[in-house]
């Protein structure tokens, strides 16, 4: 009986000392079995921060990165100099695929063209230096005969018109306006500000 | 004190060159030539009746059609810029779609054959754009009242002025003239354009501007020797003030007027009061 369980206390000290336990007295195991955890330091208690701490903390964060957005978007906003400014790299790669290969067919012609087109501007401009004269005789006339008049009247037709100034005309169209003509909403990017 | 009030009108007209025409009519001895001149033909201080006349013009609503030489000329210079100009991302898919279509005929069939028919190819886009343009119809330029010949709507001869001229019925004869109204003292001569224009056009003030405090022109007539003693006036001038209409204008007036262009003009005006009007009217083929 004695040798049975001293046979029993071998096994079990012998495999109790493969794994990873803790005794004082092998006899007299205690069969705790060590973890890593277990090992460990035990936790230190954990000290609850000042709420306004962690606050100023994170407007600290925040502030620091808005600041940074702030600088990139200046970067943006400056237009480069115009001796800096090219085409786009993709548009200047493809430049040989993009040329045309027509050429200019009876330069003649163009050349008659521009002849016939200097003389009909050149007549043009005559005639519109002739009536501006004759509209502005005419004006210079009525005031003088206006003046022979009345004085008086005179000074208040000389008057500068203040109304008329700054002078805004609508030019014709190449087509008359559609009455009637249902114009459609195009299309727009809401740019409402959103306030937190 | 003479030539520096001549100098500040000759300022305010300014010419489209940039040229003043001070140069030209600052000329204080012909003008003053041309004042006492008046003044000596007649009696000392002939009387004149002050009328306003209103020259209200709708101004061309469409640009008139090209001249050959105009249209030679822009077709040049389109040909001529397309020429020089790169091609455009549409032009490039068209070129690649050529050669799809090349390869296409050399190769087999079976493979892409799905492919091409869900491609929606460049001159497939083309003809999508064309279709909706040919779908919408523009404003036509010749307008209804053209061809009736309608003379008291404003909706005709768009690319052209209209003048809005009315009838007076004096001593059983029917004149065609601008309205005028007689001066009233006290009030400026563009404020007595402004009140012959109320009596005859029905449109509100914001829909006419006059241009400007000076007038633009001026016509004489001399009464007989017998209507003069009755009058006490040696005749009257009428001095015409421009105005331009902003809006549309379908009945404008209950009298009888018309809106006529530089042609018809000739045929409804007097030659003498028609050639006061020409000369400040602006050119017009």
């Amino acid at each position: 009986m004695n040798s049975l369980i001293r046979k029993m206390s071998m096994v079990i000290t012998e495999s109790l000392m493969s794994q990873r336990t803790i005794c004082t007295n092998i006899r007299f195991p205690t069969f705790l079995q060590v973890s890593s955890p277990l090992l460990a330091e035990p936790m230190k208690k954990k000290k609850k921060m000042d709420p306004q701490i962690i606050k100023a903390r994170e407007e600290r964060k925040r502030k620091r990165i808005e600041k940074s957005i702030k600088k990139l978007e200046k970067n943006t906003k400056q237009l480069k100099p115009i001796e800096e400014i090219d085409w786009p790299i993709s548009l200047q790669k493809q430049k040989l695929l993009r040329e045309r290969t027509e050429t200019i067919s009876q330069p003649q012609q163009g050349q008659d063209i521009l002849k016939a087109w200097r003389s009909y501007k050149y007549q043009q401009s005559l005639q519109e230096t002739k009536m501006i004269d004759r509209i502005s005789s005419s004006q210079l006339q009525a005031l003088e005969q206006l003046r022979a008049i009345s004085e008086d009247l005179y000074i208040k037709a000389i008057q500068m018109d203040d109304l008329l100034l700054p002078f805004t005309a609508a030019g014709p169209s190449s087509t008359p306006p559609i009455i009637g003509y249902d114009v459609l909403d195009g299309e727009y990017i809401d740019e409402t500000p959103k306030w937190k | 004190m003479f030539s520096f009030r001549f100098r500040a009108i000759a300022n305010l007209l300014t010419l489209k060159n940039g040229v003043s025409l001070s140069n030209v009519y600052q000329n204080p001895q012909s003008s003053s030539r041309m004042l006492y001149g008046s003044l000596s033909t007649t009696n000392p201080s002939p009387k004149w009746e002050l009328l306003s006349a209103i020259c209200l013009e709708r101004t061309p609503i469409i640009m008139p059609p090209m001249a050959k030489i105009e249209e030679e000329m822009a077709d040049m210079f389109q040909k001529l810029d397309t020429m020089k100009s790169l091609k455009s991302d549409h032009e490039l898919k068209q070129d690649e779609d050529k050669k799809v279509i090349a390869s296409l005929a050399g190769e087999n069939q079976d493979e892409s054959n799905t492919d091409v028919a869900t491609r929606q190819t460049a001159q497939d886009f083309e003809d999508a754009c064309n279709e909706e343009l040919s779908k919408f119809k523009p404003g036509s330029k010749i307008t209804a009242e053209d061809l009736n010949g309608d003379l008291k709507s404003t909706n005709r001869k768009l690319d052209k002025h209209l003048v809005f001229v009315v009838q007076e019925k004096k001593e059983g004869k029917k004149i065609w003239k601008l309205p005028h109204a007689q001066w009233i003292s006290g009030e400026t001569l563009r404020e007595t354009a402004e009140r012959a224009l109320k009596e005859h056009v029905k449109t509100p003030d914001t829909s006419v501007r006059v241009l400007g405090n000076a007038p633009w022109g001026v016509h004489t007539i001399k009464y007989p020797s017998s209507i003069r003693e009755k009058v006490g006036f040696t005749g009257a001038k009428i001095f015409f003030f421009k105005a331009q209409l902003l809006s549309a204008c379908t009945t404008c007036s209950d009298t009888e007027h018309h809106w006529l262009g530089r042609n018809e003009l000739t045929e409804y005006l007097d030659p003498q009061y028609l050639r006061s009007v020409q000369k400040f009217l602006i050119d017009e083929d």
